[in-house]
């Protein structure tokens, strides 16, 4: 190997950005495993960040590089921030961000309800989730529009440019989440209760709303409220893309049966019974965001009964070829979507997938791989630093990069220099 | 102690627990100390570990043989406070010494289910902590369809709390506890006149003593039995006859048990169980040289009053450093962080050693319960309780293969009918056909 | 080697060690034995007379007591010192009443085995209690029962910094009034019942009504003299407590309970103190002649409700506490039950209200709780022998404004509020002083400055004391004055005789050992323009950068203040003209460049928001700049046949470089002979005097590789240098002195996505430009010749229209009145006096006369810190003061443009200020302060 011909420092070239970067410095992150989060790894591997994005990732030329080297030790890992694709936190409160004016919100912007300061983002940050995607909340039949957006760093460079979605639940979240069907005043259920008081309900909402829907875009009027009616018409024209929350099988094919009635197609959230039907998902190509598996729940107690819960379902998922990625939804800590990874694993889900479902998986299902995800040129240096196999129970997050800086660095290893 | 080891020997006779000639082969020992023995043979007669070592040791013609090749042999996990199967596990009556764990103890209970999932061979189920002064707890083997033959020791200890119950202040506690015991030897003082009377009058004798000094006479005759039902239990713990699962969930509250206790001379039976905070006063915990039971949490978190800042402590750290051996617990689950196998890895994350965290669900908890010289290692004259892993214990994809306890075959995962279906995902023909 | 110079300095940012924490020197002090405490007034507590106050006062400190008070003491060798400055010294508050362990709601309406101490925590954090000055507590187990249990007093903090208690059973408490009424009726549970033990019907507890509380004490105490009922724990402890003669404490509110209260007190002949006393006033008579301590609870609320709709409101009476003391009670202050110990100083306040004076205030917060207490051989007072637990005050106790910034217990800091405020990064400075120059408006006579978080917040007469202020009262003399700025210093150049050319970042220059500018910054020079030892003929940067801030981002401005020329008088004229003129000209054109490119950027993407995107613009064209100067021989243009060896390269390795020479700038290519890299790097550079300067426009983790080479008849020698670590040498030999165009494929151009238009390529060396052609940042020129500055302003200001600061420059006052006003400033030169033509003058004052903003240079690395005092003998020498000031803070950041941020005090502005302890430019005054960032630069090291 030219130890130092200028051919391989090619290899590391890029484009000068738009303004010279002054005062700005190269750093350069040498770990024993680099796990570019595209299911390669790369030991040793170093990765290079300028100016809050990657600038080259991969092997380590093996000499000593750039103004500031940052050398996390043997056995230690990088990989890229992981991503939870269906999150629940990081709003003030609950009521915060479930919207229950009616049963069809599509056009309520959660941005509103986020609370960027909130403890469990720092926290999630801590954990090495560096991005979520907040999920509506299910009490309403269509909920409102998701959004993506990082668990720290400046607030204002937070917000990412996710693909939009409105998110539909046809479980029975819609019937016990909403206070228990009350009506939004806590007047008991009557005749005139808002609310579908079951499944068939659900369905028909959703139902009703896309026909209104239909009709507006065709008349260009409607009865209904114009601000959902556009948003629905969006949808149906697929520049919305469509969620649906569903837990057990039998929704599943509800969800589809009505997916297919106005031609659309959908990313199904939590699906705790997916490997009942992996058929279906299979061949309808629906891609599948699993998870939690309730960890509170021993094998013999808990609420779900053999059947209800496949402890290897990704790996089934996996086999069968559907696209699918992990999330932890309101879960965090202990339970937080690492752990949820670690479980996959512990049940027989390849290291390497398990990150994918973690990382690039969950970037691809939010439209957002062009900025995390995965490490490579002009990505977002958003990295974790592990001090074992990532997601492993045994291994520490010893650091997490977020756009290039430290949100979370108990060793002080990126301290020097600064 | 002695005590105890006449109740050991009681329980860990084959009487209460039919135990066969069993030997082990194959496999590769592994010691908390991570000492290795490869191709290692156990040989379990009576339930007790005989021999153990290389592939030299020689195997009995009549014991049934397992073969544990590629497999690695490590000690049952013992777990030192569990309210496990207790229907609930705590009275609404702040003081209730007279009960027993004994009569709410399930067998059939899942959660014995999940402990020989999960590898425990050794469990001391005893009242949860919201009280005063809790019942008599016991120490079980999670096999077995009745009580008494899971029972490894009867009358294990009782559970004293100095952190407030619902609904009481630190002062009100502290009040009920000494008034516990004050109403303690109102008792037995008057029971002891009463024995010293009846015995005059039997005698037929005049009583020209005051009455302190006819309690005395009476304290000497006086035995548990004279007692009401209601007072024996507390009467056998004021003499330290009975180890105390002390609470204390705030350091305050460790600083207030540790007074209470040194009041009462019971220090040399007390058991610290201890909250998240409980590390702040570390000091006077390895002053005391006791044993301590770590909470099933092990971070604790603080809000700086000024800052508003959240600052985190990972409390075995703290008792690892300090070199206080400790015992870990688990709230239950097979899947959580409530797993004792992830506690103990939790603990290798944070940097402490492996030596440590598999003590801490092993030899020391046995140290805690006083069992020491019985389980928690594999030595001989140890319980046979023996767990088959496929890997090393705290690897992320190693199971539960096989439990032995005391020689006998308890759980093998490839049998674990409701596991094999949680895998499957579908349910299982039932067994039989 | 400059660039060596910047290279070590990047990797010196490695080493940049944090600045050093807040003050925490007391700590260390007190383990290393005894301390003696200075303030400018110690109240000890003590009886009114020589011993109540010292002004200045000094205290020793020794094994947690106190040694010695008076007003000068000796300095015992052993101990150290702790300087307190303006602040006030009062003892620890002894609190006489405390919530702090909640009410104990036993059932029992006689709860005498309840004990307080057992609700209290020894291990929690009481930092904010200490704050509020209480150092000593007086624990109640509660107000809700007839005998609510026994009280107990301990100490929040101690030698080992942890709490402690004093006494576990201090008090008996008794409640009359209404807290105690209509206590819970008493179950008793058979365990287990049976129908010889049936559970029996709850019995009803006194008291019900008033009549029933003394009904009810007195039974209790007839029960507990009786020895059967003793089997009742309760009784048990009642009895113990009669014995142990336990004194009482009656808590009475109104004044018909506090008369029952007198005769309960005199009925049971035991000792007792009444607590409460809301209505003492009424009853002043009956209470002094009962002859019982009383402490009277005072609160902010002066009633407890609304008198209109509550008939049982209480009003409360500030002048309790007087009236009753003017009686010859005993009076101690507190807050009352359920009240914060936060308030305690409010409580003082409205005791001082109601006609208290300040020392009796004091006395009963202190002395006479801890008589009451029976606590008062060991807290309470400061006096020889006693605890040392005393509070660190703001400004004289209760006045407005007075905070706790510090509560020392037992000799030790328990707590410093600076400390825990900086941790939350909302550290607030006030500073008082009878003149505030503002710099840029008029003076403020008997203001106030208030910092916060590093940024001015505000300055007038009277300003806010927020919680967790600093109080800095410099007093009439002293003057405050905004930081002052040195317009040319080499800080962190030190003795590097550095020559760095236009492209080079100076910010990174800034090195980790911050001495030197901590140095300067102790000579009042809060910022300074760095610049380097000599001026490159292609210019040189100057960047604006504080003395003192934690981490290197913190010190740095901005990245450029100005672009710096000089043109020595004995050059020929035209000649140097000339190649200024090529290098504005070229300046200009990649100014022109890059604001067409963002103004088509601009365009293009708000026609691309309206879903218009249109065909891409034409690339802007490369007008080349004509040379400037007549074409000398050319000795870089052509062909080189490179070799680079050495450093870690196991061969030596050949390479073809071309080059081009315009004017100073030098591009090419260059192609290595050997890989598969077929494409040539770019080069670009500027070469001078011989001297090749260029990089290699290869991105690499290390930055681009770095030619340094000197050419002498077509030899070249040098070195490629690749980041800190790696220097290699190059040895190039000319083959053709012709250029031959080769298109540059290596550099992949950034993709124009739908006719995005295209970047120019950007230029270290002449970025710069953009900044003086927006007229962002001035040009400084160092020049003196009057014809020298006439060709310079019609070069600088006439033709290329930039901001001019003249740097030395007498000769502008030769010129006619109206091209002065051309210029946007002159730096005065570093002689504050000197010989022009004849006469003898100081030239700041001949610009500050002629109206031209001045501003005031050091040329020195470490000189600065001479600055003010030079200033000072310019102003002796009659430099008109005002002038003087401008010209160190507003007029030297107008200059620079840097007036947003530094050189005035105005809201917003950073809290860079100093603190004289008089007239600024009087030179016997001294610098008592120094902030910078609103943080104090120690004067001294604290050692």
């Amino acid at each position: 190997m030219k130890s130092l011909s200028l051919v391989m420092l090619a290899t590391l070239a890029e484009p000068a950005p738009l303004l010279p970067p002054y005062g700005s410095d190269t750093v350069v992150i040498k770990a024993a495993h680099v796990h570019l989060g595209d299911g390669n790894v790369e030991s040793p591997g170093v990765v290079v960040i300028r100016d809050g994005k990657i600038i080259a990732a991969g092997k380590d030329p093996g000499m000593p590089l750039g103004s500031r080297v940052i050398e996390c030790g043997e056995a230690s890992s990088i990989t890229p921030g992981l991503i939870d694709a269906a999150c629940q936190l990081g709003t003030s409160t609950l009521i915060g961000w479930s919207e229950q004016l009616s049963e069809v919100v599509p056009q309520v912007d959660l941005s509103q309800a986020v609370d960027h300061y909130s403890r469990d983002l720092e926290e999630l940050a801590r954990e090495g989730v560096t991005t979520i995607c907040l999920t509506p909340e299910a009490a309403s039949v269509v909920g409102g529009k998701g959004i993506s957006f990082k668990t720290a760093g400046p607030p204002a460079g937070r917000m990412l440019p996710a693909a939009p979605f409105v998110k539909a639940n046809l479980g029975p979240e819609t019937v016990f989440r909403a206070g228990s069907n009350t009506t939004p005043f806590g007047q008991s259920v009557s005749f005139y209760a808002r609310r579908p008081t079951t499944r068939m309900g659900s369905a028909w909402v959703f139902r009703k709303a896309f026909y209104d829907a239909l009709e507006y875009r065709s008349k260009g009027t409607t009865s209904q409220d114009p601000a959902v009616m556009a948003v629905l018409a969006e949808v149906l024209d697929g520049k919305v893309g469509l969620r649906m929350q569903a837990r057990e099988a039998h929704d599943f094919f509800t969800c589809d049966r009505l997916a297919s009635e106005f031609g659309l197609t959908f990313t199904l959230e939590y699906a705790t019974e997916a490997f009942q039907c992996l058929d279906l998902l299979a061949e309808r190509k629906i891609p599948v965001i699993y998870g939690p598996v309730d960890p509170s729940a021993g094998l013999s107690t808990g609420f779900n009964d053999p059947g209800d819960l496949c402890l290897t379902t990704p790996v089934k998922l996996k086999e069968r070829g559907i696209a699918f990625c992990l999330t932890a939804a309101d879960q965090k800590g202990e339970n937080g979507l690492c752990h949820q990874a670690g479980l996959a694993i512990r049940h027989g889900l390849e290291e390497t997938e398990a990150l994918r479902a973690v990382t690039s998986v969950p970037a691809q299902f939010l439209g957002v791989e062009k900025r995390v995800g995965a490490l490579k040129p002009d990505l977002d240096a958003d990295l974790v630093v592990w001090d074992g196999p990532p997601l492993f129970d045994t291994s520490r997050v010893k650091a997490v990069l977020i756009l290039g800086q430290t949100v979370h660095d108990p060793d002080g290893l990126f301290d020097a220099g600064k | 102690m002695t005590i105890l080891c006449v109740a050991v020997v009681a329980a860990a006779a084959p009487a209460a627990y039919a135990a066969d000639r069993l030997a082990i082969k194959g496999g590769t020992l592994l010691r908390a100390s991570g000492e290795k023995v490869e191709n290692a043979v156990l040989v379990i007669d009576g339930g007790i570990i005989r021999k153990v070592g290389g592939a030299d040791v020689e195997i009995p013609f009549d014991a049934t043989v397992i073969d544990a090749t590629g497999k690695t042999l490590f000690a049952g996990v013992v777990l030192a406070n569990s309210s496990m199967s207790l229907d609930r596990p705590n009275e609404n009556l702040p003081v209730v010494p007279f009960v027993s764990v004994y009569d709410s103890l399930a067998p059939d209970s899942p959660g014995f289910e999940d402990a020989l999932r999960t590898g425990m061979t050794t469990v001391h189920v005893i009242q949860g902590s919201n009280c005063v002064i809790a019942g008599m707890s016991r120490i079980v083997r999670p096999y077995g369809a009745m009580v008494e033959y899971m029972t490894v020791i009867p009358e294990a200890g009782i559970k004293i709390s100095i952190t407030p119950k619902s609904g009481y202040n630190s002062m009100t506690q502290m009040a009920e506890l000494r008034n516990a015991f004050f109403e303690l030897d109102q008792h037995v003082q008057q029971t002891a006149e009463r024995l010293y009377e009846e015995e005059q009058t039997r005698l037929e004798k005049k009583l020209l003593i005051p009455p302190d000094e006819a309690a005395k006479e009476g304290m000497k005759k006086l035995t548990v039995e004279d007692l009401d039902s209601k007072w024996r239990t507390l009467y056998r713990v004021k003499n330290g006859e009975l180890p105390v699962f002390l609470h204390c969930e705030s350091a305050s509250d460790v600083l207030r048990g540790i007074d209470w206790v040194n009041g009462m001379n019971l220090m040399s039976r007390t058991v610290f169980v201890l909250g998240t905070e409980g590390f702040k006063a570390i000091d006077a915990l390895k002053a005391t040289g006791r044993p301590v039971v770590l909470s099933g949490n092990l971070v604790h978190r603080e809000i700086d009053y000024f800052t508003n800042k959240e600052t985190l402590a990972f409390v075995p750290k703290k008792f690892a450093e300090a070199g206080i051996p400790f015992a870990l617990q688990t709230f239950g689950g097979t899947m959580g962080e409530g797993v004792i196998w992830y506690q103990a890895a939790r603990l290798v994350r944070e940097g402490i050693s492996r030596e440590i965290a598999l003590k801490s669900i092993t030899q020391w908890p046995a140290d805690v319960i006083g069992l020491s010289h019985l389980v928690g290692s594999l030595d001989e004259g140890k319980f046979g309780n023996v767990l088959l892993l496929t890997g090393d214990p705290l690897d992320q994809k190693t199971v539960v293969e096989t439990v032995v306890i005391e020689g006998k075959v308890v759980y093998e995962r490839s049998k674990d009918r409701r596991l094999q279906e949680l895998l499957k995902g579908e349910k299982l023909p039932p067994a039989g056909n | 080697m400059q660039r060596t110079l910047i290279l070590s300095s990047v990797c010196a940012l490695v080493l940049i060690a944090a600045m050093s924490p807040p003050r925490d020197a007391s700590q260390d002090q007190t383990r290393r034995g005894r301390v003696l405490v200075r303030a400018s007034r110690i109240y000890t507590g003590c009886e009114n007379g020589t011993a109540a106050m010292f002004t200045p006062g000094a205290m020793l400190v020794g094994d947690g007591k106190v040694v010695a008070v008076g007003q000068h003491l000796e300095v015992p060798v052993d101990a150290s010192v702790v300087d307190l400055g303006s602040a006030v010294l009062m003892p620890g508050i002894v609190a006489a009443t405390s919530s702090l362990v909640g009410d104990s709601q036993n059932v029992d309406s006689i709860s005498a085995q309840i004990r307080a101490v057992d609700g209290f925590a020894l291990i929690a954090d009481y930092r904010s209690q200490l704050l509020g000055g209480a150092t000593t507590v007086y624990l109640s187990p509660g107000v809700s029962r007839l005998v609510s249990g026994q009280g107990a007093i301990v100490k929040l903090s101690g030698k080992e910094g942890r709490a402690s208690i004093l006494r576990d059973a201090a008090f008996l408490e008794i409640n009359l009034g209404s807290s105690s009424l209509g206590p819970p009726p008493k179950t008793e549970f058979p365990i287990p019942p049976s129908a010889d033990n049936p559970i029996k019907p709850s019995l009803v507890q006194l008291p019900t009504t008033r009549l029933g509380q003394l009904l009810g004490i007195r039974e209790a105490f007839a029960m507990a003299r009786d020895e059967k009922s003793r089997s009742r724990m309760t009784m048990t402890a009642l009895a113990q407590a009669i014995e142990r003669r336990t004194p009482l404490r009656i808590r009475a509110e109104e004044s018909a309970d506090l008369l029952r209260a007198i005769e309960l007190a005199q009925e049971l002949k035991h000792p007792a103190v009444l607590c409460g006393a809301k209505e003492g006033v009424d009853v002043a008579d009956a209470l002094a002649s009962s002859g019982l301590k009383v402490i009277v609870e005072l609160s902010m609320a002066l009633t407890t409700g609304e008198a209109s709709y509550d008939p049982d409101a209480l009003v409360l009476h500030p002048e309790t506490a007087a009236r009753l003391r003017e009686k010859g009670v005993a009076v101690a202050v507190s807050t009352p039950f359920g009240g914060a110990l936060e308030d305690l100083l409010l409580a003082g306040a409205v005791a001082m209200r109601g006609g208290l004076g300040r020392d009796q205030a004091i006395a009963a917060m202190t002395r006479v709780p801890a008589e009451i207490l029976g606590v008062a051989d060991r807290v309470g007072s400061l006096a020889p022998g006693k605890d040392a637990d005393f509070l660190v005050l703001s400004d004289e106790p209760f006045a407005r404004g007075c905070h706790v910034l510090e509560t020392w217990v037992e000799g030790r800091l328990a707590v410093a509020r600076e400390a825990l405020f900086e941790a939350s990064d909302t550290a607030s400075v006030v500073i008082r002083a009878g003149t505030i120059l503002t710099g840029d408006s008029a003076p403020i006579h008997d203001g106030a400055v208030l910092m916060r978080e590093g940024k001015i917040a505000s300055v007038g007469r009277m300003v806010a004391v927020p919680p967790g202020a600093r109080v800095v009262d410099a007093g009439d003399n002293a003057t405050v004055t905004p930081g002052f700025i040195d317009a040319n210093s080499h800080l962190e150049f030190g003795s590097e005789r550095a020559n760095l050319s236009l492209e080079n970042d100076l910010t990174l220059a800034i090195s980790g050992s911050d001495d030197n500018a901590r140095m300067v910054a102790r000579g009042g020079v809060t910022a300074v323009m760095l610049q380097t030892w000599t001026t490159h003929t292609s210019g040189t940067r100057v960047a604006p950068i504080k003395t003192v801030g934690d981490k290197r981002g913190g010190r740095v401005l901005d990245w450029l203040a100005a672009v710096r020329f000089a043109w020595p008088d004995d050059f020929d004229p035209v000649d140097t003209e000339a190649r200024f003129d090529g290098l504005l000209k070229a300046g200009q054109d990649y100014h022109q460049k890059w604001k067409k490119y963002q103004e088509d950027l601009a365009k293009w993407k708000e026609e691309k928001a309206k879903g218009t995107a249109p065909a891409p613009p034409p690339p802007p064209k490369e007008e080349k700049p004509e040379q400037a100067t007549e074409k000398r021989a050319d000795p870089l243009t052509g062909k080189w046949d490179v070799t680079i060896s050495g450093g870690p390269m196991p061969e030596p390795q050949k390479g073809v470089m071309n080059l081009k020479l315009e004017g100073e700038k030098v591009t090419g290519t260059f192609a290595a002979l050997f890989g598969d890299d077929e494409d040539p790097a770019a080069i670009n550079g500027t070469f001078s005097s011989g001297h090749l300067l260029a990089s290699l426009e290869v991105e690499t983790p290390m930055g681009k590789p770095q030619i340094d080479a000197q050419v002498s008849n077509d030899r070249m020698n040098g070195t490629v240098g690749l980041g800190p670590q790696f220097r290699f040498n190059l040895e190039a030999v000319r083959t053709e002195t012709t250029y031959t165009e080769v298109t540059v494929v290596g550099k992949s151009k950034k993709k124009s996505a739908e006719g995005e238009p295209e970047a120019p390529e950007a230029n270290p060396a002449l970025e710069p430009y953009r900044r003086v052609f927006d007229l962002e940042v001035p040009v400084v020129l160092e020049v003196n010749s009057p014809i020298v500055v006439r060709r310079a302003l019609s070069l600088f200001v006439d033709k290329y229209k930039v901001n001019l600061v003249l740097l030395g420059g007498r000769g502008l006052l030769s010129l006619p009145p109206d091209s002065i006003k051309k210029v946007k400033g002159v730096i005065a030169p570093v002689q504050v006096e000197a010989r022009w033509g004849d006469d003898l003058v100081v030239p700041a004052q001949e610009f500050a006369a002629a109206g031209i903003p001045v501003a005031f240079q050091s040329d020195g690395a470490t000189a600065a810190q001479g600055l003010a005092l030079s200033a000072a003998y310019a102003v002796r020498k009659g430099l008109d003061p005002q002038a003087a000031l401008r010209g160190l803070t507003i007029d030297a950041a107008r200059i620079f443009q840097v007036d947003d941020r530094i050189g005035s005090i105005a809201p917003g502005r950073d809290g860079d200020v100093l603190v004289f302890s008089g007239d600024p430019f009087d030179v016997a005054s001294r610098l008592l302060h120094v902030f910078v960032g609103g943080r104090e630069v120690p004067l001294k090291d604290e050692d």
